[in-house]
């Protein structure tokens, strides 16, 4: 494995507490009995030899180890400090700095030999005085005596090993844990130095001049409160700037400034942004130690394999996870994996693989935990739901595995037969999933018995600014994160006669209290927000199934849902498209958090405070999941249609049709999915070519062919002026289909019956042979439908007209 | 007990007498209340209250106080008070306050004053039924214009026990 960056990290890390031993330590010169700052001074040099024992730096984990010594007689009492003593213990830390610098430049300890200053070190433990002078800085000085220099070194490592064992928990705090966990001590002495504002100062002043800029001159460590607060101004600022482009519309002169205004706050944001963005490798890091700690005291052989850790996360969720995850890693040791014996008794290889991979996912970071051990005993987990009370024995048979996993996320369900002291104590995953849910994420469970275990988190790329869709519902205006926004779908409005582009959406059906619509052939159950927030009755859709508005096709966990809004919205005051637009995301309260709708707040451009829609609470409060999984039963049930019918002509019973009368008379469905528009040419806008007509549409040519010569396979000019066209979408591009009149758009109530390769007279007709022709009985007329448009155009003359579009 | 000197909010913050609190009375449905006057950040007669759908009705919306969202609470009606029949209208002033962690801003008819009570003048508030109102009491000081009850912020910003639930959501079949 790459230790690069985790190398890099030590480095960066020891660099900032090499100085601040330095000014501990010259601050302890002047109270040489503070037992606090002596603990820290002890502490620092502690960390930076475990650390460089963990990466297999014998000679800066010697090093440190002697001065442990020393400060650990300091701390004791044994000796005293003096002067000569600080004056050592300063000249480890400059050789510390040294091997540190040698490891930044070369990746190695480098030739230098420190044997001189750990002698006097060493003297000065046992209280003697050191033979030679001290205070001497350490020099490189060439060849090394290696028996004498390799022989301690490998007493020290098992050492610094054996303290490393003996509380596990307690290293890791101090290797791990960022800064802010480490540093504080000074703080607590009531000391009045702030150690973060001097830090680069005294860098400058400790260290020599280098040529090159080290990890820590080209890196500052800042308190996350402080650029939470830069965070906060900034999203007061881009408000300002949203009233600022208000106030100024009406004003020219200072519209160049208020555009330099409003691209410098754009990228401040996302700068802003950006610096509170973290590697999950920081959380990644502390796993290999982790796993093979584990592995050790479980008796398993396990290889992990980390993909991904480069993936960038809010720093506020990489603390937030990093307790859950290792539970995760440690459940999989512990209980999802085998021990070596049983693993080759069913054929597996002897190790474990524990694979750990994070990625992006549409705006969200997903972290996989996968094992390929024994997996979960579902039969167990059934036993004890029902032995617990959870459920009761009939109801239990009929949950799937998949849904009886769940019970593994109750509070104190463990189904492990030893309580170890890994785990097993039936305290872990409800408090994983509480843990992340807390912070908008997720956590589902796959398991396959005897081929593994693969836990998938999905947590919010940032919980900052996202983007987000601002809609209308009645006076409320709301946001609706963009990461979980699939698409629009306009909704059908009742509007005058002829007016048949306002039929063109799609309408509401279904049971009053479980609305659908039909999307592209598959039933999408619908909430009405309005309804859903107690603006209005529940029945109101029902009774207004042409109503206008739009539903906001969502995607949540595995769900999908339609949400029934009044209409888009733009931030007030910007110039960003309708209904998207980045907002700050904010606590919305205590308070509202119990309400179980909304995420958080947001405060818009005109100042308004607009709620942040929480779509699983909403998925939750309008019985979603519920409603998808009766669905989906009965999707499972034989279709009265499935033996006659293959799978196209299967869909085209939910879709809608366009039934126009063909200018000779004829009755032609179209599938509504492939029409795109309705559109009358007036007569100077056909134009005509050699062979064929055109319309100039949107900077390129629609052709125009008359439905009657497009299904005898002819094409021909369009003869007369103001046509009504049918523009349907082809895979070669869209082809205008001239019809007489737009009889109606209607679902077919009855499944289409093929008649392949069969004209109205029932005589084969070479053109059609490649499109599916069926008798539609809508609403009492039956009509042609006309499918394949595809193939049709590929197969018939009307293949001219894909070149008229290339060209 | 009233204590002319004090009539600003300003001068509440200086540190009193050992033993002595400031406190910041208010009327709420013609009662008189109090909460510490350090607990006070501000006083807004105007603010713009977003309304949350499906929240309980003592939550009044929410109050943008300059990028901060501020819970707006409807004392009347967290309090379950019934207004005497000359009461005019509903609450508008806000009284911002920052005694938790988290902003809130309470509606109250009217601001009195900054009153200095020894913490001696404070009794505990006996209920012979508990109620919203005695559940977000501390204490009563009985004042020479009359009692005035002590808030307790972090009670009236939990959840309620008594009042009624959040409106129920529309059930699904």
């Amino acid at each position: 494995m790459d230790n690069k960056e985790f190398v890099q990290e030590f480095l960066v890390e020891s660099s900032e507490n090499l100085d601040q031993l330095d000014r501990d330590l010259v601050a302890l010169e002047e109270t040489p009995d503070d037992p606090n700052r002596l603990a820290s001074i002890f502490r620092t040099v502690h960390t930076i030899k475990g650390t460089s024992g963990f990466f297999g730096f014998s000679k800066l984990g010697a090093l440190a180890h002697s001065g442990e010594h020393l400060l650990g007689r300091l701390r004791d009492g044994t000796i005293r400090l003096n002067e000569e003593i600080a004056g050592t213990l300063l000249s480890m830390v400059d050789a510390v700095r040294a091997i540190l610098r040698s490891i930044e430049e070369t990746g190695g300890e480098g030739t230098a030999d420190f044997r001189e200053l750990a002698d006097a070190i060493a003297a000065m433990s046992e209280g003697r005085e050191p033979a030679p002078p001290s205070g001497s800085r350490p020099r490189p000085s060439g060849k090394a005596l290696v028996e004498s220099t390799v022989k301690p070194t490998e007493e020290n490592s098992r050492v610094s090993q054996q303290q490393f064992e003996a509380p596990p928990s307690e290293i890791k705090v101090e290797r791990l844990s960022p800064p802010p966990a480490t540093q504080p001590e000074p703080a607590h002495t009531g000391d009045t130095e702030a150690p973060s504002a001097s830090l680069e100062l005294s860098d400058a002043a400790a260290t020599p001049p280098r040529s090159q800029p080290t990890a820590a001159e080209s890196s500052v460590r800042v308190d996350v409160g402080l650029l939470g607060s830069i965070l906060d101004l900034v999203g007061e600022l881009v408000l300002a700037r949203n009233q600022l482009r208000l106030a100024a519309a009406d004003v020219p002169q200072v519209q160049d400034a208020v555009r330099r205004v409003h691209a410098v706050t754009s990228s401040l944001q996302e700068t802003a942004m950006k610096t509170r963005m973290q590697p999950i490798a920081q959380v990644f890091s502390r796993f290999p130690r982790v796993v093979r700690d584990l592995s050790v005291s479980c008796g398993k052989e396990v290889r992990l394999e980390i993909d991904g850790a480069e993936t960038e996360l809010d720093r506020t969720l990489i603390e937030s996870i990093r307790d859950p995850l290792t539970h995760l890693v440690r459940n999989a040791v512990d209980h999802g994996i085998e021990p070596p014996a049983e693993r080759l008794k069913v054929g597996k290889p002897q190790a474990g693989v524990l694979s750990l991979r994070a990625f992006h996912e549409s705006g969200q970071v997903t972290v996989e935990v996968r094992d390929d051990g024994r997996g979960i005993p579902v039969d167990a987990i059934r036993r004890k739901a029902v032995s617990r009370g959870l459920i009761d024995a009939a109801a239990v048979e009929k949950l799937s595995d998949e849904e009886i996993l769940q019970y593994i996320f109750e509070p104190g369900f463990s189904t492990a037969a030893a309580v170890t002291d890994v785990s097993g104590r039936g305290v872990g995953m409800d408090v994983v999933k509480t843990n992340i849910e807390a912070i908008g994420g997720t956590v589902d469970v796959r398991s396959t018995r005897g081929e593994g275990t693969t836990i998938r988190v999905r947590i919010p790329l940032t919980l900052a600014i996202i983007p987000a869709l601002i809609v209308r519902c009645g006076p409320q205006r709301l946001a609706i994160p963009q990461a979980s926004v699939c698409e629009l779908v306009p909704l059908a409005r009742s509007g005058h006669s002829g007016d048949v582009g306002d039929r063109r959406g799609a309408v509401i059906e279904g049971l009053e209290t479980a609305p659908v619509i039909r999307l592209r052939g598959q039933l999408l159950p619908v909430v009405s927000l309005s309804s859903l927030l107690g603006l209005e009755d529940v029945s109101a859709i029902a009774h207004h199934p042409r109503r206008g508005g739009t539903v906001v096709r969502v995607r949540v966990d595995d769900h999908e849902f339609g949400l029934i809004v009044d209409d888009m919205q733009s931030a007030a005051g910007t110039a960003e498209a309708a209904g998207l637009t980045t907002i700050v995301v904010k606590p919305a309260s205590a308070l509202v958090a119990p309400i179980g709708l909304y995420a958080g707040a947001t405060v818009m451009g005109d100042g308004g405070v607009t709620l942040i829609i929480d779509l699983r609470g909403v998925a939750r409060a309008a019985d979603i999941p519920e409603r998808l999984q009766r669905a989906r039963q009965a999707e499972q049930r034989p279709s009265p249609f499935a033996d006659t019918q293959d799978e196209a002509s299967a869909e085209n019973v939910l879709d809608p049709l366009v039934i126009c009368r063909s200018r000779h008379g004829r009755r032609v469905a179209l599938p509504a999915r492939r029409v795109s528009r309705l559109e009358r040419f007036a007569e100077q806008a056909v134009e005509q070519t050699t062979d064929r007509s055109v319309v100039r549409h949107a900077g390129s040519f629609l052709p125009l062919v008359d439905l009657d010569d497009f299904l005898s396979g002819t094409i021909r000019p369009i003869d007369s002026g103001r046509v009504q066209a049918v523009v349907v979408n082809t895979p070669q591009g869209p082809i205008g289909l001239v019809v007489d009149e737009i009889v109606d758009v209607a679902m077919p109530d009855a499944p289409p019956v093929s008649i392949d390769g069969i004209d109205g007279n029932g005589q084969p007709t070479p053109g059609l042979q490649r499109r599916r022709r069926c008798m539609v009985d809508v609403a009492g007329h039956a009509a042609e439908l006309l499918e394949g448009l595809g193939s049709a155009a590929e197969s018939s003359p009307s293949a001219g007209v894909a070149s008229v579009l290339a060209s | 007990m009233r204590q002319p000197p004090h009539t600003s909010a300003d001068q509440g913050a200086t540190s009193p007498a050992a033993g002595v609190g400031l406190y910041a009375a208010f009327l709420v449905a013609g009662r008189r209340f109090a909460v510490p006057a350090a607990d006070v950040a501000e006083v807004l007669r105007d603010g713009r209250v977003n309304t949350v759908p499906r929240a309980p009705e003592s939550l009044a919306g929410l109050l943008n106080l300059r990028g901060r969202i501020v819970p707006v609470i409807n004392l009347q009606t967290r309090l379950g008070l019934t207004p005497p029949s000359d009461h005019e209208g509903p609450a508008t002033v806000h009284l911002v306050l920052q005694a938790t962690e988290e902003w809130c801003s309470l509606l109250v008819d009217e601001i009195l004053d900054v009153v200095e009570i020894p913490d001696s003048g404070f009794e505990p508030v006996v209920a012979q039924q508990p109620t919203d109102a005695t559940d977000a009491t501390r204490a009563v000081h009985a004042g020479e214009d009359g009692l005035l009850y002590l808030l307790d912020v972090k009670q009236v910003l939990r959840p309620t026990s008594r009042s009624r639930p959040a409106p129920s959501l529309p059930s699904a079949p």
